[in-house]
């Protein structure tokens, strides 16, 4: 029997688009986070870091709820763009999003804090603007840090299940990612299908951990050195 | 980079969890009295409910205690070794399948037949037939239960291609791992409109402004089975009598009344 490629493809899809995103946009909130003097900054880290914690069904209900037509912010954008998030790439793209971006925060933010201040100081007093000083010294000083945030946040939504159950739908090449599909051909009771998934999944993640774990011996090793 | 370890070791441990089991039910019994444990499909919950109350009412030695899931999670359950007597399923493939695999004393037996209807959370016009309303142009997505795994999944698929629209929506189509899932798809408004059972059209919980009854020709009939699960050691005589006598008791005039009530038929052999 064949089995549908589709779901595989799909999660990779996924990973790999959260996996990019976070990476950008998680820049700009470590920064802010490992240098702002901001009082009540751990605030917001707490809301970051709270998919970390809660159960996936908790951050699929809310967002079911938040897409939904009858909501203000679901209704609205129905009404401007048309479209409706729920049941879309789109919208399991957001939920994968939120839930995985707590990984890749952590590790930036170790990376960030571990680098030695004197770097930053001694350009700050060569008159370099933030930016520069962000580009130039703080992200090429913590590669290691990216790359583990990058291969935890891809890994993690591998394994995604609960939020894009909640808010997917289900749909063959839209929404059904690998993790449903298992749980589709568990509950059909056909195992050979499930079996074949499961095993891709293991497959994945495993060389993606590898890759890691092989990694990160030596690029603590170098920043180690360094340091 | 310890952070590194502990938070790798977190993910491990999250991944665990997605292993771990559910937990047994705790089985003392300090009164003494014979209890039966009953795994019920979350489907059928409200009316299992009025069901317990009356034989307990006539039984009062007996007691009764449930577990209530999705069908495919019980069965998985119960071949694990789930220590369940009664098994109330929300079709017959898995009592069958049960069956199969002699894991019960009987065949299955249908004890209600559910019945399909279209519901959606906004007002509309009753007077539209299915496919006018599933063909319009403001339906976008049209909720059913996964025709795999789920009888009124199945249902819903097979209405479809009696109206002979089945192409034609296929593409608003989305799909609940359960029944329970459409109705969540329902209340939220995500879906404009869903298959779903008659018995959610009659809970107290429902809170859907429209639905129709959906022609019984149009679909095969929902029979809900339920089967004795065989004991792992030989039971008490007085209890094996009491699940006897609660088995029947699913053919009497009370518990008739109590599947019309909440929207089931009751089967005539």
């Amino acid at each position: 029997m064949l089995v549908d490629p589709d779901p595989l493809l799909l999660t990779l899809k996924l990973a790999l688009l959260t996996t990019v995103v976070l990476s950008v946009i998680t820049v700009p909130i470590a920064y802010w986070l490992t240098f702002s003097s901001f009082r009540y900054r751990f605030v917001f880290e707490t809301i970051l870091n709270l998919p970390l914690v809660l159960p996936p069904t908790v951050l699929g209900f809310y967002l079911l709820l938040l897409f939904s037509p009858n909501h203000w912010f679901g209704g609205w954008i129905e009404e401007v763009f048309h479209f409706r998030i729920a049941f879309s790439f789109f919208g399991i793209l957001i939920g994968s999003l939120l839930f995985s971006l707590p990984f890749m925060l952590q590790a930036f933010q170790v990376g960030f804090s571990s680098i030695t201040k004197s770097y930053i100081e001694t350009a700050m007093v060569l008159g370099k603007s933030k930016l520069t000083i962000l580009f130039r010294v703080i992200l090429p000083n913590c590669k290691a840090a990216i790359l583990a945030g990058m291969v935890l946040t891809f890994a993690h939504t591998i394994g995604e299940f609960g939020v894009v159950l909640l808010i997917g739908g289900s749909i063959p090449g839209k929404t059904k990612v690998a993790s449903i599909a298992i749980f589709e051909e568990v509950e059909a009771m056909n195992y050979f299908s499930a079996h074949v998934y499961a095993a891709m999944l293991v497959v994945i993640s495993m060389t993606v951990l590898l890759l890691l774990f092989r990694y990160k011996r030596n690029l603590t090793m170098i920043l180690a050195g360094k340091n | 980079m310890k952070n590194f370890k502990t938070l790798i070791l977190l993910s491990l441990i999250f991944v665990n969890g997605v292993f771990s089991e559910t937990a047994e039910p705790d089985f003392n019994n300090p009164k003494g009295e014979t209890e039966i444990f009953v795994a019920v499909a979350a489907n059928f919950k409200s009316p299992f409910e009025d069901i317990r109350v009356i034989f307990l009412k006539q039984n009062p030695k007996i007691k009764i205690t449930m577990v209530f899931g999705a069908s495919g999670q019980l069965t998985s359950q119960i071949r694990n070794g789930a220590p369940v007597n009664l098994f109330l399923s929300a079709d017959m493939d898995f009592p069958l399948a049960l069956f199969n695999e002699g894991f019960t004393q009987n065949k299955p037996k249908v004890y209600a037949i559910g019945k399909l209807i279209l519901m959606s959370h906004k007002e509309k016009n009753k007077s539209s037939s299915v496919s006018e309303h599933l063909l319009s142009e403001n339906t976008k997505f049209i909720a059913i239960a996964n025709p795999r795994t789920a009888p009124y999944g199945r249902a819903a698929e097979e209405t479809l291609k009696y109206y002979g629209i089945y192409e034609k929506v296929k593409d608003k189509l989305v799909f609940g791992e359960s029944i329970t899932q459409v109705n969540q798809f329902l209340s939220t408004g995500s879906a404009d409109f869903g298959f779903t059972s008659l018995s959610t059209a009659k809970s107290k919980e429902n809170h859907n402004l429209f639905w129709q009854n959906i022609d019984s020709k149009s679909y095969s009939p929902i029979h809900q089975g339920v089967v004795i699960i065989k004991p792992k050691e030989t039971p008490a005589t007085e209890k094996n009598l009491a699940l006897h006598q609660f088995f029947d008791f699913f053919s009497s005039k009370d518990v008739k009344s109590i599947l019309t009530k909440y929207g089931y038929d009751s089967y005539e052999e």
